[in-house]
């Protein structure tokens, strides 16, 4: 199950402890997000050393705002606490193309 | 510049242009599986620039889709030669139901789909109109079409009655 965080602590809290990981910008008023969620769902479980987290951007505007979004979804793709990859849009193969590049990461 | 909610004087060739700020999402091709967030467009931003602003009602409605924005969008090269900047279209829509829209139209980057979601840029100009009678509430745009040079208005035309004659791209065109 994709990760929600509960405040903007959490989201800075995970950037800083886990090594992979891969947010998901998204809002509940987006039908890209949510056609693209079911897939998102099955990496969060075929990848097991990477932590999927999804953040909505009209719950939490401060993190939001500092990422820059110019739409949704868009994915950030994190290493070691710095941002390494992004994609906007709800491109399947993209999306496994970009999982599978920061998966790969030593 | 301020202005007062009751504002019912219509804005003439000569006057500048009000600092107003209207939403839009941006064109970009790659976000065809995304959904474009608002980003804030002043009017400030014409400064400058020769812009043709033209307004509609509501969106999608049949005189506004089948004659109007279809027409900007074609005669968007020939209006670039005559030195126009900017084609915005606008709205008291929201952002998203413009942005939509714009891509249903396929106006690409031609036609700026603006919204002035509360109504502040047709309050301030006197370009609203009350459509309570016909059940799409009481401040919307009215037809019209104006070029603004460097925030002054050099043309306005504001229909009078149903179709596209002074606010349309030909019309325009004519004039500048």
């Amino acid at each position: 199950m994709v990760k929600t965080i509960e405040s903007d602590a959490v989201y800075y809290h995970i950037l800083a402890s886990s090594r992979k990981v891969v947010i998901q910008w998204s809002a509940v008023w987006c039908s890209h997000c949510k056609a693209i969620a079911p897939k998102l769902a099955e990496y969060d479980e075929d990848f097991a050393d990477i932590t999927f987290i999804k953040v909505d951007v009209d719950e939490f505007p401060e993190v939001s705002e500092k990422a820059g979004l110019r739409a949704m979804p868009t994915f950030h793709f994190y290493l070691n606490g710095l941002k390494a990859d992004d994609l906007v849009g709800a491109d399947n193969a993209k999306l496994v193309q970009h999982i599978n590049r920061l998966a790969s990461e030593e | 510049m301020p202005y007062g909610l009751h504002n019912s004087n219509q804005i003439q060739v000569g006057d500048t242009l009000p600092s107003v700020t209207l939403k839009y999402c941006p064109y970009d091709p790659e976000l065809s599986k995304a959904c474009g967030i608002p980003q804030v467009l002043t009017t400030d931003s014409f400064k400058g620039k020769k812009v043709v602003i033209f307004g509609v009602p509501g969106a999608f409605t049949p005189t506004c889709n089948n004659n109007h924005l279809p027409e900007y969008k074609e005669k968007y090269d020939e209006l670039a030669k005559k030195g126009v900047d900017q084609v915005v279209c606008i709205s008291t829509a929201d952002a998203f139901v413009m942005d939509a829209w714009g891509k249903w139209t396929e106006v690409s980057d031609k036609v700026i789909m603006a919204a002035d979601g509360n109504g502040d840029f047709v309050k301030a100009t006197g370009l609203w109109q009350d459509l309570t009678k016909v059940g799409m509430g009481a401040v919307r745009s009215k037809r019209f079409a104006m070029v603004v040079d460097d925030l002054k208005v050099t043309y306005i035309g504001v229909e009078t009655q149903f179709g596209v004659s002074v606010s349309g791209a030909t019309a325009v065109l004519a004039k500048l």
